[in-house]
């Protein structure tokens, strides 16, 4: 069993998790990030209050999991049928990262 | 003589008893006299018979489970002081609070007629519990059909506020969802008169908040922040301080019909 913290990062702006929670799995970890990245970053996107949400998950001091979600834009072109048009599609990307 | 003194002596100390046991059901059956009283028509003699019910008053400590899932209670248990929430746990341990709890409230009415407990019913804070059976409820409901009618809109309120919990859940974003649950204790708080200007008590952890809240307590800690930073409310050791009314209220999207706090209603 360890604690660990869970910071939210929106956009450069820091809210730090001084409680931290008491884990065991490395899954439980994960899926806590995950989850909390996840609905905190639906709100801030439809809010248009951040552009990206970073959960920067501490064992102690050390960097343990970093969860970052980000909407991402890509051009979507469609030349030929009917309502041919160009786009920006808006996809959120979800992107992991464990420390070594 | 001793004989005399001993049966005048064991005559007072049964009539200092019977005070004393009035006493209490007095003050156990307040808050609930109060909240009746608010939301639906109750005479006298009503009352009366209400603050006559045998109750048996137990102490609970924070944590503790009333009645539990798959059991056949035998009493009903009234709220005189604390908190409790009802909640539905999953196969994978995942826990939802369902509703929370406060004095003058009977949460688990509904087991006078629907006999296997489907739900848990936890005390969140020390709690006074009043215990009254099943049979002298039946009794009361069978004498007075005025008092039968009352606890029948008591728990069709129940009924409304789990519509309104499920809406606030599903529908609304998770700030909003928050500013909701505080706004609508602190309404039922009003009734037994547990507020005191801008500051009454919530007494839940960020994780009992998230299991209310369908969220992980991470994303509850950044919404209390960001409720502060904001200048809406301050959410700290479990009481609620509101800093602006006007935000909170347009946040929390709020609209008190389901509370059905008067007999017209």
């Amino acid at each position: 069993m360890s604690r660990f913290h869970f910071h939210i990062v929106e956009d450069g702006r820091v809210i730090t998790d001084e409680e931290g929670q008491e884990l065991t799995e490395r899954d439980a970890v994960r899926r806590e990030a995950v989850e909390a990245g996840a609905s905190i970053a639906r709100d801030a996107f439809i809010r248009g209050s951040a552009s990206q949400v970073i959960v920067d998950v501490r064992k102690g001091d050390e960097l343990f999991l970093k969860v970052s979600i980000f909407p991402h834009s890509r051009g979507v072109k469609r030349t030929s049928g009917p309502g041919a048009f160009a786009r920006t599609v808006s996809r959120p990307i979800l992107r992991q990262t464990w420390a070594p | 003589m001793l004989g005399t003194e001993k049966i005048r002596y064991s005559f007072l100390v049964i009539l200092l008893q019977c005070w004393s046991s009035a006493l209490t059901n007095e003050s156990i059956t307040n808050a609930l006299i109060a909240r009746l009283r608010t939301t639906s028509a109750l005479d006298d003699q009503d009352v009366q018979a209400v603050r006559s019910l045998p109750v048996v008053v137990k102490h609970y400590q924070p944590g503790q489970a009333i009645v539990r899932d798959g059991d056949r209670p035998a009493e009903c248990c009234l709220i005189s002081k604390g908190f409790c929430v009802r909640s539905k746990t999953t196969s994978s341990g995942r826990r939802q609070i369902l509703s929370i709890y406060i004095p003058g409230e009977i949460p688990d009415l509904q087991s006078l007629h629907l006999h296997v407990l489907d739900h848990d019913l936890t005390t969140l804070t020390e709690c006074t519990l009043g215990f009254i059976s099943h049979v002298s409820l039946r009794e009361i409901t069978r004498r007075r059909p005025n008092v039968a009618e009352v606890f029948w809109r008591d728990t069709l309120i129940d009924a409304a506020m789990f519509r309104d919990w499920i809406v606030n859940v599903g529908q609304r974003p998770a700030p909003s969802r928050l500013a909701h649950i505080i706004v609508e204790l602190r309404e039922r708080l009003k009734v037994i008169g547990q507020v005191s200007g801008a500051r009454f008590e919530m007494p839940l952890t960020q994780e009992q908040l998230g299991e209310a809240m369908g969220i992980t307590p991470v994303h509850v800690n950044r919404i209390v922040k960001q409720l502060r930073d904001d200048n809406v409310l301050e959410l700290h050791r479990g009481s609620v301080t509101v800093i602006d009314e006007q935000k909170l209220l347009e946040l929390a999207d709020f609209d008190g019909l389901y509370l059905h706090q008067r007999p017209s209603l």
